[in-house]
Order: C-alpha cells, then structure tokens, then sequence
C-alpha cells in the first residue's frame, strides 16, 4: 500500500490531463478503494480493547474473500457509472475512472498487489517493489513502509506532483478547477464563507497534507521510533528484510497459469466493460453533460 | 500568493511535519491533515485582513 503517493496522485493527473474532467472526482477516485475499507486493516482499538481488527489484514484488504474487489479495474467503472447516473456529468464518471485506475494499478507495486481483473480470475498482480507490511500494526506498517522503496515511491509522487507547478496557481484553480465543479464550489463558499485564499487552500489541502506526510513519517520511523536499531533502512526489492511477510496467495504457480488467468481476467473485463456501455453506460454519457 | 498565505502554508508545514513526526496518525491522517492546512491559512488570512481594516494605533477589542 501506499502511505502518500495516493493523495499526490491527483495533482499530477490534473497537472497532465488535456481532457476536461472534475478534479474532485479525480481526488475521489484516488482515495475510493480505500475510503470505507481500511479501519479493519489496523484495526479499531479503545485502550487496550480491540473492537475490530480483520484476522489477515493482506487478505482482508485486498484478497478475496475480503474488500479486495475495491482494488479492481470493474468497481471503479461499476463506480463511476453509478455517479454518472447520480450527477449527470461526463467530467464526475471520467475523473473517478483516472483516480480510481490510478490509486489500483499504483497499488501493484508493493508484495501483495491488486486483484485487477476481479471477478475474472483472483490472480493478483504485483511488481513487489516493497513489502505489504499492515500486518505489522499501523507503525510497524509505517516504519516497514518508510524503511524500504515505499518512501522513495512516495517521494517520486510528490517530484512528479510538484513537475506540474501551474497545477497550484491561483490562474489555473480559478479558470480550470472550479468552472468543472461550479456547483460545488460555490456551495462551499456560500456555506463556509470562503475567501478565495481558503478555496484555494482547499484544493491545495491534499497536497500540502501528502507532501508533509511523507516528511512526518520518515522523521518518526528514522528518528523517533523506539525499534529503529533492528527497523533499519533497507532499500533492496522487495524489502525490508526484516518485516513479517504476508504469504503471497491467489497468484499463479506457473507462467503458464498466469497467463491464462491474466487472458480470461483481461477478457472478461472488456467484454463486461463493451456490454456496460451498450446496456446503460451509453445511455447515460448521451444524458450527461 | 500574498504573505498572509505564505505564513498559513508555512505554519500548516511546521504543525504536519513536527507534529507529524510526535504525534503520527493523531495528525497524519486524511482528515485532521488538510483540515490543518485550510485552518492556518483561513486563521493567517482573518488575521492579516483584520489588521488591515483596525486603524493604527485603535486598541483590539
């Protein structure tokens, strides 16, 4: 998992996009899979009394049985339909899609990896970057996280984000960002009585928010950790050495079954994404605006 | 960017960073961070324009 590449994400997709589409949609899409699924993950404690905590945090969160499927290609389209049919707007469904394939195939790059291609085949796809570590406890996770390439992930975001500097100008929020979402940025400013400097600020939360959370985490994990003499610095593939790993299931033994999960997954999701379009999904585009 | 901004971003880095680093998810997490940062610089921007519209040298109420 990432711990800030996927709030940085959107600003890097809105700083390149040519196309317009609502960067609130896009912010959505990129925090959706894990939106209403990850307290289980760390678990909710109250003192020392755990009122919810998932057995096999890597299973739980992105395997299946589990919430896995929140990390597909299909519920982020199945997603984006459903606002395209709430909202009404072309700039929503697509800003949700890029967000949404953003936060699940950036999602690949650590140990466990993402069931892309879900419902077809369980097969998860991962490069294996770092290690899946939320089995360690939210720090453990976070020390694990910012001990290996994860960190540098993170960082590479925030370079590519801050590599699209117009993105946070003033010119670029108010001619670009709040004409595709007029609505609900008057709302804002109508309820909150914002100045533009705080409409401003509000755009530029996510950012400012994910660039210090990398900073405030590698901090803690360097320097503050109580276990950083064993929790060292480990930039190697795959690493740190020293987590626990969570066990690699659902993927393929063979080359050749990967792919043919990969073909029948691949498959299943063009042939379910050709027969969304021509049920409903045209229908509702011709609707949108 | 006026400096009533730059001193609200410039704060809302400080309190994620250092504040961060102590207190971990308390701050760094997808709620109480952007809302630090749209806080400072709606509290540094109510300062600065308070200060511009109280003619010098008046008391503060």
């Amino acid at each position: 998992m990432s711990w800030a590449a996927h709030e940085l994400e959107s600003y890097f997709l809105e700083g390149h996009l040519k196309v317009r589409v609502s960067y609130l949609a896009v912010l959505l899409g990129c925090l959706l899979p894990d939106l209403f699924t990850k307290l289980p993950v760390y678990g909710l404690h109250i003192g020392n009394l755990t009122l919810i905590k998932a057995s096999q945090p890597w299973k739980y969160h992105r395997g299946w049985p589990g919430v896995g499927p929140t990390h597909s290609l299909l519920f982020i389209v199945i997603a984006a339909l459903a606002i395209l049919a709430w909202k009404r707007n072309r700039g929503w469904a697509l800003g949700l899609v890029l967000g949404g394939f953003a936060h699940v195939l950036t999602d690949c790059f650590d140990s466990v990896g993402t069931m892309l291609f879900f419902p077809f085949t369980t097969q998860h796809y991962s490069i294996g970057m770092w290690a899946y570590a939320s089995q360690a406890g939210r720090y453990g996770d976070a020390a694990a996280y910012y001990s290996s390439f994860g960190g540098l992930w993170d960082f590479l975001w925030l370079c590519l984000a801050l590599g699209g500097p117009t993105v946070f100008t003033r010119r670029h929020f108010f001619e670009k960002i709040v004409p595709a979402d007029q609505g609900v940025w008057d709302w804002l400013r109508r309820t909150f009585g914002m100045s533009d400097a705080v409409m401003l600020a509000t755009f530029r939360a996510f950012f400012v928010y994910g660039g210090c959370r990398i900073f405030g985490w590698f901090l803690w994990a360097r320097l503050l950790n109580p276990e950083r003499g064993t929790q060292t610095l480990d930039w190697h593939w795959g690493g740190p050495a020293w987590v626990e790993r969570a066990p690699r299931t659902q993927v393929a033994d063979t080359w050749a079954g990967f792919f043919v999960a990969t073909t029948l997954g691949a498959v299943g999701f063009a042939l379910s994404c050709w027969l969304i379009w021509r049920l409903l999904g045209r229908r509702l585009w011709m609707r949108a605006t | 960017m006026s400096r009533a901004e730059r001193w609200g971003y410039t704060v809302a880095v400080i309190v994620l960073i250092v504040g961060g680093a102590l207190l971990r998810s308390v701050i760094l997490n997808w709620i109480c961070g952007p809302a630090i940062v749209i806080g400072c610089v709606a509290l540094s921007t109510w300062i600065a324009d308070r200060r511009r519209r109280l003619p010098e040298g008046e008391p503060t109420p």
